[in-house]
């Protein structure tokens, strides 16, 4: 569902939005926000395969294996941004394919800091999940800043734009990590224009690791602490 | 007639169930209009697409998309009941196969239109309010289209056997009339790129005959004055209705009671 | 005096997935008011028959006439009398047991006023009134079986289909189903019990039918059927001192005894038939002849001796064969 949705937001949003829009190459720029749109959607199931997991009481399992609780947190964190990852790669292609540039070495940085973002979501999914401990409040939280994050972000159109809409709302876009990810993921593949080059990759850069050490810190911290006692709803 | 009334009233119950899936559907529907639109008034190339203000443009869009998703879960469930064999339990009840039949496509085409209400009253409070018979003429053709809609989910739903085999096929048809109408942007914009071959020409007719362009276009023209609208566009909403919502009783009826 | 027609008349009622024959040619007629248990191991047709007789599934061939209206052209009118508890609860992991059971007493005609009677003391039945808000996904599998039988027990149908109604719940729990199944009956309502748990199927009908391989190959009351076994029953007589051939011969000389076995010098096993009719006459016998008893142990055969006396197998082994197939 998530390819078909991918696939239909490329070949008919995109193109059709592109013509109405006044920036030139924005259907590039649109395709590279979606891959992180997509990465970022698919990071955040780790939080509820948790919930499933308590649900059938392989959660229970978990627990009782002679696996550290730090370990076992940072195998769930790395491991559900590594699948989300993996998941997502074809259609990273296929936007890259799409956007038809790409400046290698910095692809390669832009990469590394969509590993690092993805793990990153992964981790707050998760300790969203462990503290809310429950199925319903958790979906309707996710559902909330899934419509907000996305939105709120570079993702979909350039900074200055949103900050024109509202400086309140460019204010969040700022700081808020899809924009870090979309906006590297955008200067890896060199996509440029006078609305959005990135000046200095090293900021977005420096926010996607300052998100991914503070989300799989609190994730740990929270997992280690929350994490036995049942109490899941 | 009992019958259908409690199908609508088990639909219902289940729908307000959903609260994680209403309170994210209702929170993409918002920040879509409340931050998207608003962002993309700046963005707009006015002289392209003679669209002043694009939250205006998109409002009564969005009150469609509203309408579309909710009446289109209804699928969803049934298809689910059909994998878990709950649907025996529905085939045993003192009702007619027509009532069950008719009660689910009617409680998705009402869940529809209670979902879509809030938004239609917020297209109309930004927009202005359109006169009686105009009032009247949006809810009947809204109330149409999500009974086809219904109809249309229920169909694919019955119609596929395994999980896999459903999501395609729901995605591929949801996402395609969902993109491909004038919800998001005008028909204009659809039919240029037909016409310099930089969209299939299939997809181009598809949108100028879906119904979701249509109504969101006639939403517009009453409430904003363009674009141009043809009243003959509504047998386009009805036909769909009709063959949707008979249709998918008909395939309801007879597929589930199959083994 | 004029005979009272049954109110279910099955008719080689047949279902095929392809070349196999699920339900093979079933006829059968259930009397108004009699728990009719249908028991057989998995796979031997007994949820398919069941789905057939509620117009859920539709039969290959044959019929069945459920309260005088025939299943094909009536399904509607046959639907009205019937309630179903199925095998696997059938319910939405969103609802509750509270919107489930009130809904379908809704759907089954029932007045607010009773309804909101019938819902309290029935979900107080099953003790599901605590847990009635909860939804479906966090209920245990004996709580959603409960809800399920809550189902019939609210509507008091005139026919009670129960399809395993006491799987995976305790047996407190099982015991308190089956007094309420019994209440139900005494109400008038005809209950048809599908299971494949012995004692529930000899404690609770009052005919037994034994499905394998989609055949019906026998029906009738516990009892009988036990007695149709040859030498089913059993006594273990041990004896103060050693039989004698004598003894031996006169207890073969009662008609009902079909074989005797000296187990020990002191022992005797005895097999024959209606053994609460035939042990007066044996102590009479050992009086008779001056051998004093020590003890006395009878046993009766089960139903699972009688299943498989009929199939060959016991109920375990056909479990087995009827997942492969």
């Amino acid at each position: 569902m998530r390819a078909i949705w991918f696939i239909s937001q490329i070949a008919l949003f995109g193109i059709i939005a592109s013509r109405m829009i006044n920036i030139p190459q924005y259907f590039q720029y649109y395709v590279s926000g979606l891959s992180v749109m997509t990465l970022y959607s698919a990071a955040v199931f780790i939080g509820f395969d948790i919930y499933e997991e308590a649900e059938h009481g392989v959660f229970e399992y978990l627990l009782s294996l002679p696996v550290s609780r730090r370990q076992l947190v940072l195998g769930r964190s790395i491991g559900g941004g590594l699948r989300s990852f993996i998941y997502v790669g074809p259609l990273i292609v296929i936007s890259l394919y799409v956007i038809g540039s790409i400046n290698p070495l910095n692809f390669l940085v832009t990469l590394f800091s969509l590993f690092l973002f993805s793990f990153g979501v992964s981790g707050m999914s998760i300790a969203i999940a462990v503290m809310i401990k429950s199925s319903d409040r958790f979906d309707i939280l996710m559902g909330v800043l899934d419509a907000l994050i996305v939105r709120l972000s570079t993702a979909m159109y350039p900074l200055a734009y949103v900050q024109q809409a509202n400086p309140l709302y460019g204010g969040i876009a700022s700081f808020n990590p899809v924009t870090f990810a979309a906006d590297l993921f955008r200067w890896g593949t060199g996509i440029e224009s006078t609305f959005f080059t990135l000046q200095n990759p090293l900021l977005p850069f420096l926010g996607v690791v300052a998100f991914f050490s503070l989300f799989t810190l609190l994730g740990v911290t929270i997992y280690e602490r929350m994490i036995e006692g049942g109490g899941w709803q | 007639m009992k019958g259908i009334i409690r199908m609508i009233e088990h639909d219902f119950r289940n729908f307000l169930r959903y609260k994680w899936w209403l309170v994210g559907l209702v929170s993409m529907n918002l920040a879509d209009l409340f931050i998207m639109a608003i962002i993309y008034n700046n963005m707009i190339n006015v002289e392209k697409v003679k669209i002043t203000s694009y939250f205006n443009f998109f409002a009564p869009g969005l009150t469609v998309t509203g309408l579309f998703a909710s009446a289109f879960m209804i699928g969803r469930e049934i298809n689910m009941e059909r994998r878990r064999e709950v649907h025996h339990y529905m085939l045993s009840l003192p009702m007619t196969r027509l009532e069950l039949a008719l009660g689910r496509v009617l409680s998705g085409g009402l869940r529809g239109m209670v979902y879509m209400s809030p938004l239609l009253l917020t297209c109309f409070l930004f927009l202005g309010f359109p006169n009686v018979w105009q009032l009247l003429l949006i809810l009947a053709v809204l109330f149409l289209l999500a009974l086809g809609i219904s109809g249309l989910s229920i169909a694919i739903a019955v119609s596929t056997s395994s999980l896999e085999k459903f999501i395609t096929a729901r995605g591929l048809v949801y996402y395609t009339l969902f993109f491909c109408s004038s919800v998001f942007y005008p028909l204009s914009l659809i039919e240029d790129l037909g016409k310099d071959g930089k969209f299939p020409a299939i997809l181009v007719t598809l949108a100028e005959l879906n119904p979701l362009s249509i109504a969101s276009d006639m939403i517009r023209n009453f409430l904003l004055g363009e674009p141009p609208f043809s009243y003959f566009l509504l047998l386009n909403v009805l036909a769909f209705s009709a063959i949707f919502t008979f249709g998918a009783a008909f395939a309801y009826m007879k597929i589930i009671e199959r083994k | 005096m004029q005979q009272v027609p049954p109110i279910i008349k099955i008719e080689n009622l047949t279902k095929k997935f392809g070349d196999l024959a699920v339900v093979d040619h079933l006829n059968l007629e259930i009397e108004e008011g009699e728990i009719l248990g249908l028991l057989g191991p998995n796979g031997a047709g007994k949820t398919t028959a069941i789905l057939m007789l509620a117009t859920v599934i539709r039969p290959t061939e044959g019929t069945a006439f459920v309260g005088g209206y025939n299943i094909r052209k009536q399904p509607d009118k046959v639907r009205g009398l019937l309630g179903i508890a199925f095998q696997e609860p059938k319910m939405l992991w969103v609802s509750t047991p509270w919107d489930i059971v009130n809904w379908h007493a809704k759907v089954c005609g029932l007045s607010t006023e009773e309804r909101k009677k019938r819902v309290k003391e029935t979900l107080d039945a099953v003790d599901m009134w605590e847990a009635r808000r909860k939804n479906v996904h966090a209920l245990s599998g004996g709580m959603r079986k409960r809800t399920e039988m809550a189902k019939v027990l609210v509507q008091r149908p005139k026919i009670a289909i129960v399809d395993e109604p006491t799987a995976q719940i305790d047996i407190v729990g099982k015991h308190k189903i089956w007094n309420m199944l019994f209440e139900l009956r005494d109400e008038g309502s005809t209950i048809i019990l599908a299971t494949n748990e012995l004692y529930e199927a000899d404690m609770l009908s009052d005919r037994v039918g034994i499905l394998h391989k989609g055949k019906l190959l026998v029906c009738d009351t516990p009892k009988k059927l036990k007695d149709s076994i040859l030498g089913g029953d059993i006594i273990d007589i041990q004896l103060e001192k050693d039989a004698t051939p004598q003894i031996m011969d006169d207890l073969k000389t009662l008609k009902e005894v079909v074989d005797v076995m000296q187990t020990k010098a002191t022992s005797l096993r005895l097999y024959l038939n209606k053994v609460e009719e035939v042990v007066p006459r044996i102590m009479s016998l050992f009086i008779k002849r001056s051998v004093p008893i020590k003890s006395i142990r009878m046993s009766e055969p089960s139903l699972d001796d009688v299943f498989a006396h009929y199939t060959g197998l016991t109920i375990e082994e056909a479990q087995k064969n009827g997942s492969e197939r």
